[in-house]
């Protein structure tokens, strides 16, 4: 036995005890999960603020969020709704983990996120222009800083192990559920809170993004505009969100008899090395971030049951990913979908957001439809699940988030064996 | 302005930026022991007084803020520093305030928690 698969024998498993959700399509899982197998988009008007100036003016948004359910006024107060939103998760899944019993010193915190508090940041740039510099808020920085969730989560549940946030704009959802596992692997922490977070449904985060072209422009009929792999997509919708789940070590998880949704067996991770924003050719990068997932899970691409793609909605992502899906798995390959048909893009949330779906569609067995996709290009070999749930067998789903920058995140998560 | 007045304005802003009840804070309360404020909270508290009585507080004065009382005694003496009951002009007047009590407490970073993401 090399001594790499020696340690790969050896290492922890991790297991997936606790889920926890705040997205547009429900703010807890039964919600979540009964949105995604109607395949219906929750894209709607922007209704927080007025969005009449902008040449965008849909998103998907989280409407019924109330924070004072989870943090007390003065908390509130000095969070970001990205930090909010974040919390809420967390503590929605540390809940459904049921009684961990584990030394604060050995729990840890990962959480993804693109941007950080940029609603403060925004709010607070208005009072510096409009009031001056003694006007600006001394909790600008705690707020805007894209560590702040990781740190509430910390502060809040007084867990003292490794803490930090990634930052890897579109797959750092996917990072954090990876970077957590790690730390469980290499014996860093007994439990980790992993996810992401996202709460960029702003004025600047919309026209920037419209400025590049990525977001659609679909005004006529914004419930159409987030149509992954489908023929007609033009970009995507912006969403906000989270998604935390509780990754226990699996030989803990079973002793106390935890329930378990599955494991994060796999975990690849990669750069494009190519352009700030547009995938590398032909989808190389994703496709060896997949493999390396797959080689790091022990499995081949035969033995995946089904992929919960990155499926922005965008021409360029998605075209890219079924050529990366097509050199992985070959012009056979397993059912995919893409739940950003029915979320949007929550962005820093995507990646986790997309994990919970996989462990959901595991336990049902069933491959939830992708939101309004009707059919791709002749020249792209996908297999995506439309209009109807589709059976999906016993095995292995992967779970795929690109971001900006060229980070790529793979994520193998296996039903309970 | 009279020492009541600042101390009813304090309340205020102590109830929107600390959350906490009004019939706690009084002179001889602490902003860290008793109303759990720290530093942060203070600059906040003091930055809504300033929108409130149209005064620019130094920096360097909040050092040694430990009481609701040290706080009130510091607006009177900078908003009324000869207690004379107009309106404070010149350096120490906020410049760039209109005159008018503030609603709300505008200086708390992001408004109420409850929508704490919205934007006016």
């Amino acid at each position: 036995m090399t001594r790499e698969a020696q340690m790969t024998a050896e290492r922890a498993r991790v297991a997936v005890v606790g889920m926890g959700v705040k997205t547009p399509a429900g703010s807890d899982l039964d919600t979540f999960w009964t949105t995604l197998l109607e395949g219906r988009s929750c894209a709607a008007n922007i209704r927080r603020f007025d969005p009449s100036d902008l040449p965008v003016q849909f998103a998907c948004e989280v409407v019924d969020f109330d924070p004072l359910a989870y943090l007390d006024y003065k908390e509130a107060k000095r969070s970001d709704r990205v930090a909010q939103l974040g919390f809420a998760a967390a503590a929605d899944a540390l809940a459904d983990a049921g009684d961990l019993a584990v030394d604060p010193a050995r729990c840890g915190v990962v959480a993804g996120t693109g941007v950080g508090g940029l609603m403060t940041q925004e709010a607070q740039e208005q009072v510096l222009f409009t009031k001056g510099a003694s006007r600006v808020s001394p909790m600008l920085v705690p707020m805007m800083m894209a560590n702040a969730t990781a740190a509430l989560i910390g502060m809040k549940l007084g867990w003292t192990g490794p803490n930090f946030c990634v930052a890897t704009a579109c797959a750092a959802g996917s990072h954090g559920v990876g970077e957590g596992a790690r730390l469980i692997r290499e014996g860093s922490a007994d439990v980790v809170l992993a996810g992401g977070s996202e709460a960029a449904v702003t004025p600047i985060a919309i026209a920037a993004f419209a400025r590049m072209g990525a977001l659609s422009t679909r005004h006529d009929a914004p419930e159409l505009a987030s149509r992954p792999f489908d023929v007609g997509r033009d970009g995507f919708v912006i969403g906000e969100g989270a998604a935390f789940l509780v990754l226990e070590r699996w030989d803990r998880a079973v002793a106390r008899g935890a329930r378990i949704y599955g494991e994060v067996a796999g975990y690849g991770r990669n750069a494009d090395a190519y352009h700030i924003t547009a995938p590398s050719p032909g989808g190389v990068g994703a496709a060896e971030c997949m493999r390396l997932a797959l080689a790091d899970a022990g499995i081949e691409p035969s033995a995946v049951a089904h992929v919960n793609a990155h499926g922005t909605s965008t021409e360029l992502n998605d075209a890219a990913e079924a050529e990366a899906l097509l050199k992985v798995f070959g012009d056979d390959g397993p059912p995919v979908t893409s739940t950003k048909g029915a979320t949007g893009h929550l962005i820093g949330a995507a990646g986790a957001t997309e994990a919970v779906a996989s462990f959901l569609a595991m336990g049902a067995g069933l491959v939830p439809p992708t939101a309004n996709f009707e059919r791709t290009e002749a020249e792209l070999v996908v297999d995506v699940v439309h209009g109807a749930p589709r059976p999906l067998a016993a095995g292995p789903v992967v779970s795929n988030s690109f971001g900006f920058g060229g980070h790529n995140a793979s994520l193998v998560l296996a039903p309970r064996t | 302005m009279d020492r009541a007045t600042v101390l009813e304005q304090l309340k205020e802003v102590a109830v929107d930026v600390l959350g906490v009840d009004p019939g706690i804070v009084s002179e001889t309360s602490s902003f860290k022991d008793d109303l759990d404020a720290d530093s942060l909270d203070l600059v906040e508290v003091v930055m809504a007084l300033e929108e409130r009585f149209s005064i620019s507080v130094p920096e360097d004065k909040l050092d040694g803020i430990t009481t609701v009382g040290e706080a009130v005694d510091l607006v009177l003496g900078i908003a009324d520093p000869a207690a004379d009951g107009a309106p404070a002009a010149g350096g120490s007047a906020d410049p760039a305030a209109d005159g008018a009590p503030a609603s709300d407490g505008e200086t708390a970073a992001a408004g109420e928690p409850a929508e704490s993401a919205d934007r006016a």
